[in-house]
């Protein structure tokens, strides 16, 4: 119980992503075993987990941002000298907030131009569905922050010591 | 002009390190604010509506599916029921190695999962019976990319939504070509093991095969529950994930007792963390695709290509030498995803056929992992033998050979991979 809740707090994006994922699974299969059951499934089954699928793939993103679990290639900047390749970090860094800067304005913008329109079958509103870029655009913007802080940090001390 | 500007922008952020999913998205974004007239909002819009499909929620799931295998200690099952069946033989473990990989590949969707969970297994016991370490690496890490090749298939699901394919369909496909493949690497092996004398087990008798055999039944009923389903008509793709971990759930709490609902939320999490840096490629790679159409970059692609040859095998062949190249630096998923819609309107234009186009792409990308600089199972094996990388890749290298001999007769000879599906789903 101790080791769960230190991954709670720890890692809550991955735990709320892992549970939405566990949640599609549950659901997908209820609809298969209610088809079986009764020869049909509940109507709208599919929009929630799409709902859950979007918000699972933007919040796993944010945990991906946080464990640096995002891919990318490393090569030709590992070849770089030591002081150039940190200081190439550092602005591939920078370029990444400012995306998801405008990444999380104009989400804010395209949700609340989406929460005017209801889906289909349930008729939620698609805004919730939306919303989801913001938020994880917000939270991967500050952890991207942070590892620029880092990395900065990095380069002024490499910087001083004339590495 | 413009086309260049939009590839030269991708190619140097892709450089300087930034992740391959903002790569694409703030090249996309650069080029929309100074090349076009298109709303910023349409960035947000496209990277949103991309996941408006049932077919992509199977990805995380069957990840989900392997790592639940792999916790439930189902891997090691798998392992002693092969290693009873072939590991008499010279070279034994190899064989084992590479048939346990070929029963996995039927359960779980990812290569790297097979590395991780099976890898560990067969590495310690071929080290433990005294094989080299570097060519206990170099088996497991060539035949877990069958993982991908037969079904279920993460790569295959991510083809199938690109191209608008039946994924049902993909995955029989890939059926043949992954059991050539793993044949082809037992040639390799007996040829090696006779050279190098390496060790047999003793046949422990049918009454062990049949045990082992007993032991991983309910395990080896999973590709069954997942193909039946599917080529049966019972579930789609995704719903036979669904099932799949469930009974992968199952498995490992109620009968072998080895799943317990605290490791669950870890896992979860595990498998959203892996699986959203993919998706997240293939949502910011719709802004990307959606550019690439509108500067017309596949017909402008295709008409310069006509331009040297009408040979649908000649262009095929271009097209496997390029992804091998791609596969060297990036992982098989964004190598998926960035090239498919633009290979597309050229494979249709030479008339190939997308099923046997797709599966030539998933082995192609497949290989990619085994190539350095930046082969994914590299790292993997690298970390789960602690050899330094270039002795692992001197070891792979004669690995090569019968994987490239594999893509070279799946894209030469089109029904080893056309002949299953259009004999079980002709005409879906």
């Amino acid at each position: 119980m101790k080791s769960l809740l230190r991954f709670s707090i720890r890692h809550p994006e991955s735990l709320i992503s892992g549970l939405l994922l566990a949640a599609i699974a549950i659901l997908i299969f209820f609809e298969v075993f209610t088809r079986f059951l009764f020869g049909h499934t509940p109507s709208g089954m599919e929009e929630i987990e799409t709902l859950f699928f979007i918000w699972f793939v933007f919040l796993g993103s944010v945990s991906a941002t946080r464990q640096k679990g995002h891919v990318s290639i490393f090569f030709f900047v590992a070849r770089l000298n030591p002081l150039l390749r940190q200081f190439v970090i550092v602005v591939a860094d920078v370029l990444v907030i400012i995306f998801l800067i405008v990444f999380t304005v104009y989400g804010i913008v395209y949700t609340k131009r989406e929460m005017l329109s209801l889906s289909a079958i349930l008729e939620i509103p698609e805004g919730y569905f939306a919303l989801c870029i913001p938020v994880s655009a917000f939270l991967m913007a500050v952890y991207s922050f942070l590892i620029l802080k880092e990395n900065l940090g990095k380069l002024f001390r490499m910087r001083k010591e004339n590495i | 002009m413009n086309a260049f500007f939009l590839a030269v922008l991708f190619m140097a952020l892709l450089i300087i390190g930034v992740p391959v999913a903002f790569s694409l998205g703030l090249s996309s974004l650069i080029y929309m604010i100074f090349m076009t007239d298109i709303s910023i909002a349409v960035l947000v819009q496209r990277a949103s509506s991309s996941f408006d499909s049932m077919t992509i929620i199977a990805i995380p799931l069957y990840v989900l599916v392997a790592e639940l295998m792999n916790l439930a200690g189902i891997t090691d099952r798998i392992f002693q029921f092969a290693r009873n069946l072939i590991g008499w033989l010279r070279g034994g473990l190899a064989y084992v190695n590479i048939v346990a990989s070929i029963i996995f590949a039927g359960m779980s969707g990812s290569g790297l999962a097979d590395i991780m969970g099976l890898g560990r297994v067969e590495i310690k016991a071929m080290k433990d019976a005294g094989y080299d370490l570097d060519f206990s690496a170099a088996v497991t890490g060539s035949s877990s990319i069958i993982g991908p090749i037969i079904p279920p298939s993460i790569t295959m699901i991510l083809y199938g939504m690109l191209a608008e394919q039946s994924v049902g369909k993909l995955f029989i496909a890939g059926f043949l070509p992954g059991l050539i493949m793993g044949f082809a690497l037992m040639v390799l092996v007996f040829l090696i093991a006779r050279k190098r004398n390496y060790p047999r087990d003793p046949f422990e008798g049918i009454r062990a095969l049949l045990k082992s055999f007993l032991q991983a039944l309910l395990p080896l009923l999973t590709p069954f529950i997942i193909l039946g389903g599917i080529v049966g008509g019972i579930f789609t793709p995704t719903e036979a994930a669904a099932i799949a971990a469930a009974y992968a759930f199952l498995l490992g709490f109620l009968i072998y007792k080895e799943v317990r609902l605290r490791d669950l939320p870890e896992l979860l999490g595990k498998v959203a963390e892996k699986t959203a840096a993919i998706l997240l490629i293939f949502g910011m790679a719709s802004i990307f695709s959606y550019l690439v159409t509108l500067e017309q970059i596949p017909e402008m692609l295709s008409n310069f290509l006509v331009t040297f040859t009408d040979s649908p095998v000649v262009i095929l062949i271009i097209i496997n030498i390029f992804l091998l190249m791609l596969g060297c630096f990036l992982d098989p998923g964004p190598v998926i995803i960035i090239t498919v819609p633009i290979l597309i309107p050229l494979v249709v234009l030479y008339q190939i056929d997308l099923i046997h186009f797709g599966v030539i792409v998933v082995l192609n990308v497949m290989v990619g992992v085994l190539t350095p600089p930046m082969g994914l199972q590299l790292f993997a094996l690298t970390d789960i033998t602690k050899l330094p990388f270039d002795r692992i890749v001197r070891a792979i290298i004669p690995f090569y050979i019968p994987l490239l001999v594999v893509l070279l007769l799946c894209t030469l000879l089109p029904a080893a991979v056309m002949w299953l599906p259009n004999l079980l789903m002709s005409g879906r």
